[in-house]
């Protein structure tokens, strides 16, 4: 494991913790690696453990703390709320003043996903039917085949043979294709998945950088 | 070490090396490891904690092209250090005399038995 996947696993572990927190989080077990120095990485890797387990560790933690705050909050409301709440409104103000520009770019993008799969979805269906239509043609040589059988025996058993082969042939086809395009949507939501996590580990990464 | 470290320990801990002076996470940890058998992974909470609790504070300066975080103590956590002192020495008494205590009292006990004339052989 590198420290590259070291951080990324834990980004991905720490799942749904707020994005403040997990930046937190990063920051701290980057400036560890760059203080052990690149030559020390792989001792640090092994000495800091699973990221798995810090993960589970920090959530904890960070679930009981959220605990603890909440009667606080209840019995503090005069003195806490502005900090909180003031955030909140710029970001609905902002919101309102990107909305011309960022709305049509989002619904854009959102359609163009949306179009994108759905021409995936019936390249895989097109593709499906054509498998499906081939093998009811399969069948078909074969009933003719039996039939035939006691009329012209050499012709029936080419009919019979070609009929079996298409059948065959067929079932392999559509359960590839099924397969195949499983994998291909599996794949793609894990991607988008880690391009997200990638973003935010780069990024960290980058930050401790920019104050040359 | 043979004894669980538990996060009051480690608070005080952490807080004693703040007193001392600003110093940042890496030196932390491997100043505490000097002393205590602890994982790296058990800092960042133990900082966090006592971040959220006031008791230190963190800025970063620039070292080599990169971030360094430090962390410093406030007031608060200075008096929090005091009592986290005071809790110990009184808790190291009572452990010491406990633990050291006993043999202690052992060898007074073998002492007096052998000045009354240990001919009674029921030590073995």
């Amino acid at each position: 494991m590198t420290r590259h996947e070291f951080l990324n696993k834990l980004v991905i572990e720490l799942g749904r913790l707020p994005k403040n927190e997990v930046e937190n989080i990063l920051a701290y077990y980057n400036e560890y690696f760059d203080e052990a120095g690149p030559e020390n990485e792989a001792r640090v890797i092994e000495e800091l453990g699973s990221p798995v387990k810090i993960a589970t560790q920090l959530k904890a933690d960070y679930a009981v703390k959220q605990l603890d705050s909440m009667p606080q909050q209840n019995r503090g409301q005069a003195g806490q709320p502005p900090r909180k709440r003031i955030p909140v409104v710029l970001w609905v103000i902002l919101g309102i003043f990107a909305a011309p520009v960022a709305l049509p770019v989002a619904i854009a993008a959102g359609v163009l996903a949306i179009a994108l799969f759905i021409v995936l979805g019936a390249i895989i269906l097109s593709a499906l039917i054509v498998v499906g239509a081939v093998f009811a043609a399969g069948i078909l040589c074969i009933v003719a085949g039996v039939t035939a059988l006691f009329i012209d025996f050499a012709n029936a058993m080419v009919v019979l043979g070609l009929g079996l082969a298409t059948v065959g042939a067929m079932l392999i086809l559509g359960m590839v294709i099924i397969i195949g395009s499983r994998a291909l949507f599996r794949f793609i939501a894990r991607k988008t998945n880690e391009r997200r996590q990638n973003k935010m580990v780069k990024k960290q990464e980058e930050g401790g950088r920019e104050d040359e | 070490m043979g004894f669980q470290i538990g996060s009051a320990l480690l608070d005080a801990c952490v807080l004693s090396i703040l007193i001392r002076g600003d110093t940042y996470g890496y030196l932390l940890t491997q100043t505490i490891k000097q002393v205590m058998d602890v994982s790296e992974s058990t800092m960042y909470p133990v900082l966090r904690r006592l971040q959220k609790e006031d008791y230190l504070r963190t800025y970063d300066q620039p070292f080599q092209g990169r971030n360094r975080r430090y962390y410093a103590i406030t007031e608060e956590g200075r008096r929090k250090y005091e009592m986290y002192k005071r809790d110990w020495m009184i808790y190291k008494e009572q452990v010491d005399s406990l633990m050291c205590g006993a043999e202690e009292m052992k060898k007074k006990e073998s002492k007096a038995k052998m000045s009354e004339g240990g001919g009674e052989d029921d030590q073995a």
